[in-house]
């Protein structure tokens, strides 16, 4: 593997990674770039409390009777003031969408769930679960399949 | 919901015209076959009219695998259901399903196995994909601690 700097002042600054897999290096890499760039947390409210979630401890972020809810490793519900859609873009590329209202924390997932119905689930640490839609279920397949 | 319902009444605008083309094809064969020689105006209005609402309700019912939500075998189900009572209540009609518990007992068991097969093919189909995924979840999960 090479390591190569490129100092440019003109361009926006971007860190590259061309790897043939995920492994513990890109992972740290982009935990990296997030801590520098200070958006590897979220601020997440609950009752009178606000708290700064860290994006690693969040199992999934959800939309729960139409407000965005993150969910932590204990299983709490903090409630986002950011769209799902908008958070999307920023978050760390282990937030995968489940389906249409869930992001995951693909290192917080235990398993996928066939369930009875036909359907798949998610299983979190925490045991929360939510459904895995036809579509993202396809996508998140492909994905892995190409690894 | 509303986009939903608005889908279903567009696709079975689309697909109602291909019903009476069906009728035609159906009485030409049974024509053909020597079952029927005439039609009387109130066979073939009903049949026209019958079959346009059943064409209306098989292309509309295609919306249930849109709804994300919805499981593929729940989607299959309620789309099954929905066609059967459809199937059933033309064949009724037009009398086309003799009178008597037999013939409706073969239909339905027609209708009940092909829809327990494909129940079971989708479900078998399903673990497989996801014992295959969550190995794959594990290996990435190791990798990257």
């Amino acid at each position: 593997m090479k390591y190569k700097l490129i100092i440019d002042k003109e361009a926006e600054e971007e860190i590259v990674a061309i790897v043939h897999a995920p492994s513990s290096l890109t992972q740290q890499i982009e935990d990296l770039v997030f801590r520098h760039s200070g958006t590897d947390s979220l601020l997440g409210y609950r009752e009178d409390e606000m708290r700064r979630l860290a994006l690693q401890d969040i199992e999934c972020i959800t939309v729960l009777d139409r407000k965005v809810v993150a969910i932590d490793a204990h299983g709490t519900h903090y409630r986002l003031q950011d769209r799902l859609r908008d958070l999307e873009a920023v978050l760390p590329s282990y937030f995968i969408r489940i389906n249409k209202s869930t992001l995951a924390n693909e290192h917080r997932i235990v398993r996928f769930d066939a369930a009875f119905s036909g359907g798949v689930d998610a299983v979190f640490r925490c045991g929360y679960r939510d459904y895995v839609s036809r579509r993202c279920f396809a996508d998140i397949r492909r994905r892995y399949e190409g690894l | 919901m509303k986009q939903h319902i608005l889908e279903f009444c567009r696709r079975g605008l689309i697909a109602c015209g291909f019903g009476p083309l069906v009728l035609a094809a159906l009485y030409l064969a049974l024509q053909r076959c020597g079952t029927i020689d005439t039609l009387t105006v109130r066979e073939v209005c009903l049949g026209i009219v019958s079959l346009s609402a059943l064409a209306f309700i098989a292309g509309g019912m295609n919306i249930v695998y849109q709804v994300e939500r919805l499981p593929l075998p729940v989607a299959i189900l309620l789309h099954g259901s929905v066609l059967y009572i459809a199937y059933l209540a033309t064949f009724l009609v037009n009398g086309w399903l003799a009178q008597g518990v037999g013939p409706l007992l073969v239909f339905s068991a027609i209708f009940v196995l092909g829809f327990l097969l494909i129940w079971a093919v989708i479900f078998v189909a399903t673990k497989r994909s996801t014992a295959k995924v969550n190995k794959i979840l594990k290996e990435q999960q190791k990798n990257r601690q």
